[in-house]
């Protein structure tokens, strides 16, 4: 799961990104709207957390305007306005949720996999392509009830994978997802990732669409 | 008691007695008088009655005794004596008339016969030498003035009670109205503070209704701008206490002793800033609150000696962001406003720590006190990127932070120095830095009150 931060302070961005990263959510961090709007129309997130009070351009504006482009990104927004008219205006103008600061890193976790379920459009916190079963609120991955030992990389593409199965995940999106540990990801990086997955998950289940990405496979009767 | 109602009531009652009396003194004079002349003309009558009688001959002892004579008769009779005088010879008498004249003289008269006064109308007869003697005891007269007197007073006396109390309804009435309107301010709370009604009340009172309404429309505007200060203010707190509960949070969860050991100097950054924060709100609410403050602090204060220790304190700040920070001051001038030096120290410093918090690493910023046309001026110049002209008025708000801006602040410095330049009629000029580069802060200082004791012509300004 990858996030866009737009958050103006530059403490509480980076304890931002830092507590994100310990729930195994990994984020990109700019501190205006134009930056923001930039990055979204670079890369692909799963999520964006808005602050409402920005320098120059406010949250509010860039909220609008990202929804007049008919982006159906989830965007949780994350402010010090605690009134109900700014909670209301902020629903209204197509947030999802509403967190005001100070908040709980937990719950800010639990409120960002919650709408990245919906976003999926299963809301479930378990996703399962035939024995393999991904339990995002536990970070776990089990295979025909045995756990599987990832690492958070290895977390962090299957569960891109899993969420779109039977369909062909980019490169470009594997290789964004990925970004957020490893900063620079080199051209062969993301191979040897998915070598090693699938190592612990058996070779067939993760296809090699030459040029465009991978497909997570369900293989049945296994 | 100072008490209007009382005040009025006794007024009233006072003036109503003082005019009544007067009245009654004024016609009691009247009735005298008429009493007086009718008297004299009855006396006089008697007189011309009783000669007439008398020429027939002397009367009898009965008449001459009108109570023995008959029952029927007035008790102001006895007070009637009768004298007939032939010559030296009296000829006829009755009542208590004495073997003298009554009168030495005829017409009318006043005399004292014993212990009692006696008004007196001697007759001359038609005969030489005749006359006679009519008298009347005076105190017929004073009786009857005496009866009008308390027939006159009564019915005032009477009414006196009714009249206190309907000038006391009358006065209750007339006040009527202030007491509503004290019954509807008395009912407002802090927070129902609309003008009070003007057309209702009676113009005797509206001006005190106007400046009322004056009152609690100032009273109105320093609580909104107070509550916009709180809710501003809460907001601002909420960003530190953010971070300082974020980074608490990760040194909770974190296993590795690197990370923790970061978040928790980030924490501490965290509670540093909510720590400044509060200072700045805290100078800012001082200063809002002393707005109408007559008593407000004054002051002289040497502007070279306040810049010269805020660069002091502020070379480590600068020099931890390799900024340079000097100041240029004029040589041996203590360059003296008239600002409280405290006051100095809050502009200077943040103003200085402003032009630092701009100033990108490897800048300057420079503090200059400089005379510009007898005035003395304060300016701070820094190597930042600027404020653009659209921008340059609203810096000053509270809380305003210009588009671009990436350093953390809640933008209540500037707002701080512009209140303080404000209540000391300091001019505030925002300009580009040198070589259009930077910002230029100017304060320009009211001209300091010369003192001259004697001007050229040696006439005394006073």
């Amino acid at each position: 799961m990858r996030v866009l931060i737009v958050e103006d302070d530059p403490l509480l961005g980076a304890g931002l990104r830092t507590g994100l990263a310990q729930d195994g959510i990994v984020a990109d961090w700019v501190r205006a709207a134009e930056p923001a709007l930039h990055a979204l129309s670079l890369e692909h997130f799963d999520l964006l957390i808005l602050d409402l009070g920005l320098p120059g351009r406010d949250g509010l504006s860039l909220l609008r305007e990202i929804r007049r482009a008919g982006s159906v990104l989830p965007v949780l927004i994350l402010t010090a306005r605690d009134a109900i008219a700014d909670k209301v205006s902020g629903l209204d103008a197509g947030a999802d949720d509403y967190l005001v600061k100070p908040f709980d890193l937990d719950e800010l976790s639990a409120r960002l996999r919650a709408l990245a379920r919906r976003g999926r459009g299963h809301p479930s916190p378990v996703m399962q392509v035939g024995d393999l079963a991904l339990d995002t609120s536990q970070r776990a991955a089990t295979l025909g009830g045995r756990a599987l030992a990832l690492s958070p990389m290895e977390y962090t593409l299957l569960e891109a994978l899993i969420a779109n199965p039977d369909r062909v995940v980019t490169r470009a999106r594997l290789e964004a997802a990925a970004r957020g540990w490893q900063g620079e990801v080199e051209s062969n990086t993301l191979e040897v990732h998915i070598h090693n997955l699938r190592r612990k998950l058996g070779r067939e289940r993760i296809l090699t669409v030459r040029g465009v990405g991978y497909q997570l496979v369900c293989v049945p009767g296994s | 008691m100072n008490s209007i109602r009382r005040r009025l009531l006794l007024a009233l009652l006072g003036i109503w007695v003082m005019v009544w009396v007067a009245v009654a003194l004024i016609s009691l004079d009247r009735s005298g008088h008429e009493i007086a002349e009718l008297l004299d003309g009855q006396l006089a009558q008697t007189a011309h009655v009783l000669h007439e009688l008398t020429l027939v001959g002397p009367l009898s002892v009965a008449a001459a005794s009108p109570q023995r004579l008959s029952p029927v008769g007035h008790p102001y009779e006895s007070k009637l004596s009768f004298q007939r005088w032939q010559g030296d010879r009296l000829v006829a008498s009755f009542g208590a008339a004495p073997s003298q004249p009554l009168a030495p003289t005829t017409g009318f008269s006043d005399q004292s016969i014993g212990s009692a006064r006696w008004r007196v109308f001697g007759l001359p007869g038609a005969l030489p030498g005749e006359v006679v003697f009519v008298a009347q005891n005076y105190t017929i007269r004073q009786e009857m003035i005496q009866f009008l007197t308390i027939h006159a007073l009564r019915p005032i006396l009477w009414s006196l009670p009714l009249t206190v109390f309907l000038i006391w309804w009358a006065v209750s009435d007339g006040l009527r109205p202030l007491q509503r309107v004290a019954r509807d301010i008395g009912r407002r709370s802090a927070e129902r503070l609309e003008p009070i009604d003007g057309q209702s009340v009676p113009t005797e009172i509206r001006p005190l209704t106007e400046a009322l309404n004056g009152l609690m429309e100032r009273l109105n505007q320093t609580l909104a701008a107070e509550r916009r200060f709180a809710a501003d203010a809460s907001h601002e707190l909420r960003t530190p206490f953010t971070i300082v509960r974020t980074y608490a949070q990760i040194a909770q969860r974190s296993t590795a002793p690197d990370e923790r050991r970061a978040a928790l100097e980030q924490l501490i950054l965290g509670v540093d800033r909510a720590t400044h924060l509060i200072s700045q709100l805290l100078t800012l609410a001082r200063l809002q609150n002393d707005e109408h403050d007559v008593h407000r602090v004054t002051g002289f204060a040497s502007l070279a000696k306040a810049a010269t220790r805020a660069v002091t304190g502020r070379q480590a700040a600068a020099g931890a962001r390799s900024i340079g920070l000097t100041a240029v001051l004029p040589d041996g001038d203590p360059c003296v406003v008239s600002v409280p030096a405290t006051v100095l120290e809050v502009l200077v410093g943040n103003l200085i720590e402003n032009g630092i918090k701009y100033t990108p690493a490897g800048g300057l910023v420079r503090v200059a006190v400089l005379w510009q046309r007898e005035r003395l001026l304060l300016r701070v110049t820094d190597s930042g990127p600027g404020i653009p002209i659209g921008d340059r008025q609203r810096v000053f708000d509270r809380f305003y932070r210009p588009a671009g801006q990436v350093e953390p602040g809640a933008g209540l410095g500037l707002a701080i120095v512009r209140r303080l330049c404000d209540r000391y009629g300091i001019e505030i000029s925002l300009g580009d830095g040198e070589n259009g580069v930077g910002l230029r802060v100017d304060l320009i200082f009211p001209a300091p009150a010369r003192v001259k004791p004697h001007s050229p012509l040696g006439l005394r300004i006073s």
